[in-house]
């Protein structure tokens, strides 16, 4: 038996699917698709099921890839039962899913989520009555205070039904719908895809095309506008009979200061540095602890254990792979996901990024894309994750630009060298030019990039308190696809060049470019050795460097020109290895090697224009 | 005399350039009206009477200011009238303009309004195909732009532009024709949070200015 859970985004769909299968969640990406699902078991009278949690849709029928993947689900009969969550506080345009998934034919129950909230705002919903219309099930729920959650297995197994309650659609789409049936003998669900054209069957595509073509001559309207006015009307009438508006104990709305320019510019300027501060303070003082445990407790014993060179060598690259994953993972991207989860628990991600919108559509992009770039200060690999949501055109520009955000790995290299042998200011300054160089290719792009701009459509997320367990919750959850996706990625690629550093050709690397970096960059040999480690994981430049120098006191090897120019070179040299890996696996080869060349070389030049200045 | 021949007189007077009152235009007019030109030389003392026009001494008719505006305006309804009952209607130009002159005293502003941003928009030809291979719809719309709307205005959907990929997201949260929305929050480039079904959305510039509206009390 397989459950699916249902609904519009920001339903607190994620937070029952956690409440019911606990943490044993597989983040399981579909065959052929890029749209991630996640999938659990939960226990029920000793017997284990599956949920799947779909991504959350407005509507069936849309052609986002969210929606397209849902519906290939539902129409493949991928789930055996429904479970439909519904937003108790936005009935009306929830009720406008339901009525669509009611045409699926699926047996289903009705979670009626939200009801704290709802009975905050005074709304008192008849779920007697909407059980009478739609003919199956509604539990009412709130899953922020975890009540009747434990109900939603029980009634699924039990209490789950087709809906029975089909939208009166205007005349001429039901007669197109019957005329279609007749002519090839399709279900009506079938049918009415075909007429809005996102069926899959071409001959009843074609045949669909005609009568369609007369409907929007005769309408002066889109099938679609016309199917989805008949639906929301539908939704409308049915919201009006169940809810009845007492008193609302909702008072103000911090919406006033948040979303205008002043003072909401300011706002979340101060948000997003103290968030970024907070994440260095605490992740470097955690992140000191763990890399001292791993020393001392796995890599010295390793070398003790009198390995030959070969095992050596891949024993040693596979513990710094997974020192590198746990000494970033938990202390800064950690740290840095909770804070943010934190933000889009609260509702002011959305704000932000509706304020953020102008600016980002300098450079090609749209409010939508303020959380990915802002993941990026974390780690660049989630935050490349989180770029499917974009349009092609912005998924290309973001690519470029979330690579050259400085993460929590290339702020280590900047405050270790720059920080501590230059001082505060050069650091600063060199954020500055990260800065600078991101927008001037954000603006470049634009230019060149492929497609069209799209623009924003965000719905704006309720202003809510955090809850300690969901902010947890959904940090886990990032921490989780950076666990299963990116540390694999990171153990393979470190042993492979484990294995390169063996056989000797990173060495003969260094021997080829030394005279480049010494007459281009003006660095000693060994920061070239330094700067290809770097491509493992960023903030081991810095570590080599000090170990090939022999010292900890990098001032006493080199002079402040070279460490500043190492410092830009290596935070703006080739994303690591665990990005590209992520940047192929979203956007394909082509996008992968383009990034990759494009900071190689802009790294190089803006070292070779620094060592020319300075 | 009724509202209605005052108003076929003023279009007569402007569509006809009735100047000065001789033989030989009262003859014209009285063709026209099917009327005696005595009765018409009444009618139009009635007319400066009703302040619409002015009979000098030397029998020239000027127009006041009243007057030009409400001949003008029938005029208008008239043609627009006119072309909906020929273009989309496929009535002979004759009987249209005979139909046109009896409609044109009811028809209300409004209705002449929408009847005419409608025979504006492209769908009195067949459209042509975009490039998605679907009907791009209303490339011509009624009312105005949400942009060029202010923060805290009711507002009632008329149409949105674009390709099925913008439009259908909005159909599916609530913007379809006639549905009443608030516009919460509007940025200076037009950017804007917009209170649809009760809930909030955010648009950005480009998609605002492709929703378009009207202004409700």
């Amino acid at each position: 038996m397989k459950f699916g859970l249902i609904g519009n985004p920001n339903v607190g769909k994620s937070l029952i699917f956690n409440n019911l299968t606990g943490i044993g969640v597989e983040i399981s990406n579909f065959p052929g698709t890029t749209v991630d699902m996640f999938s659990g078991n939960v226990c029920y009278q000793r017997e284990k099921f599956e949920i799947v949690d779909f991504p959350g849709v407005y509507s069936l029928d849309g052609l986002s890839e969210e929606e397209s993947e849902v519906r290939r689900c539902l129409l493949k009969k991928d789930v055996d039962v429904l479970i439909a969550v519904l937003d108790a506080t936005h009935l009306e345009r929830n009720l406008y899913l339901l009525l669509q998934i009611a045409e699926f034919e699926i047996p289903t129950v009705v979670v009626l989520n939200m009801m704290d909230e709802a009975e905050k705002a005074g709304l008192f919903i008849d779920t007697e009555k909407l059980s009478e219309i739609f003919g199956c099930k509604f539990l009412k729920t709130a899953a922020i205070e975890g009540r009747n959650i434990e109900k939603i297995i029980p009634s699924a197994l039990e209490k789950s039904c087709i809906l029975d309650h089909s939208v009166p659609y205007d005349k001429s789409i039901e007669a197109a719908v019957r005329s279609l049936q007749k002519i090839s003998g399709c279900k009506r669900l079938d049918a009415l895809f075909a007429i809005l054209g996102t069926g899959t069957d071409a001959e009843l595509l074609e045949s669909a095309k005609t009568i369609n073509d007369e409907i929007e001559e005769q309408h002066r309207m889109s099938v679609h506008q016309i199917i989805a006015a008949n639906r929301h009307n539908d939704a409308k009438r049915i919201a009006s009979e169940v809810t009845k508006k007492g008193e609302s104990a909702i008072k103000g709305n911090i919406d006033r200061l948040l979303t205008r320019t002043i003072p909401g510019l300011p706002i979340m300027a101060f948000v997003l540095i103290s968030t970024l501060l907070c994440v260095f303070l605490i992740g470097s003082f955690l992140e000191e602890i763990i890399v001292g445990l791993f020393d001392s407790f796995l890599i010295a014993p390793m070398y003790n254990l009198g390995l030959s060179p070969f095992w050596e060598q891949i024993a040693f690259s596979f513990l710094i792979a997974i020192e590198a994953g746990l000494g970033i993972a938990f202390p800064f991207v950690f740290v840095f996901y909770m804070i943010v989860s934190v933000l889009e628990d609260t509702g002011y991600m959305t704000r932000a990024a509706f304020l953020a919108d102008r600016a980002m559509h300098k450079v090609g992009m749209h409010g939508q894309a303020l959380i990915p770039m802002v993941l990026g200060f974390g780690c660049n690999v989630p935050a490349i994750m989180s770029i499917r949501q974009l349009s092609k055109r912005e998924k290309v520009i973001a690519s470029f630009l979330i690579t050259m955000i400085p993460c929590s790995a290339r702020t280590v290299i900047i405050a270790g060298i720059v920080a501590v042998f230059i001082g505060i200011a050069a650091a600063l300054s060199i954020y500055l030019i990260i800065f600078v160089l991101i927008i001037i290719t954000g603006l470049i792009l634009t230019r060149f990039a492929p497609g069209d701009q799209f623009g924003m459509i965000l719905e704006m997320v309720p202003m809510r308190r955090p809850r300690l367990k969901q902010t947890l919750q959904r940090a886990w959850l990032r921490m989780k696809e950076f666990l299963f996706i990116a540390m694999p990625l990171l153990l393979i690629s470190s042993v492979f060049l484990g294995v390169l550093q063996y056989t000797g050709i990173i060495q003969a690397f260094q021997d080829l470019f030394a005279p480049i970096m010494l007459s281009v960059l003006g660095l000693p040999d060994y920061a070239s050795t330094s700067l290809l480690f770097g491509i493992l994981r960023k903030e081991m430049a810095f570590e080599t460097l000090a170990i090939l120098a022999g010292t900890a006191d990098l001032g006493s090897v080199m002079t402040c020109a070279q460490l500043y120019i190492f410092a830009v070179v290596s935070v703006l040299f080739v994303p690591c290895i665990s990005t590209i890996a992520v940047l192929y696996r979203e956007m394909g080869l082509k996008i992968a090697v383009m990034v990759s060349f494009y900071t190689l070389f802009l790294g190089i030049f803006v070292g070779a224009v620094l060592n020319m200045i300075i | 005399m009724h509202q209605n021949e005052c108003e076929d007189y003023l279009e007569g007077i402007i569509n006809h350039s009735f100047e000065i009152i001789t033989q030989d235009s009262l003859k014209k007019f009285s063709e026209i009206f099917e009327k005696n030109p005595s009765d018409i030389e009444e009618d139009l003392s009635e007319l400066e009477m009703l302040g619409y026009i002015k009979i000098g001494e030397d029998r020239k008719i000027t127009l006041t200011d009243e007057g030009r505006r409400t001949g003008e305006c029938i005029i208008k309804k008239h043609r627009v009238l006119e072309s909906f009952l020929t273009e989309m209607l496929g009535m002979e130009p004759d009987a249209a303009s005979k139909e046109a002159c009896t409609l044109e005293h009811g028809a209300s502003n409004d209705t002449i309004k929408r009847l005419q941003s409608y025979l504006g928009g492209p769908g009195r030809c067949r459209r042509e195909r975009n490039i998605h291979g679907i009907f791009t719809h209303n490339n011509k719309c009624m009312g105005n732009p949400l942009t060029s709307f202010s923060e805290d205005e009711k507002l009632m959907i008329l149409c949105t532009k674009g390709g099925p990929g913008r439009t259908n997201r909005l159909h599916d949260l609530g913007v379809i024709p006639g549905e009443i929305i608030e516009i919460n929050r509007r940025l200076s480039n037009g950017a804007m949070v917009v209170k649809i079904k009760s809930c909030e959305v955010a648009l950005s510039p480009e998609i605002a200015s492709s929703v378009f509206a009207e202004k409700i009390q």
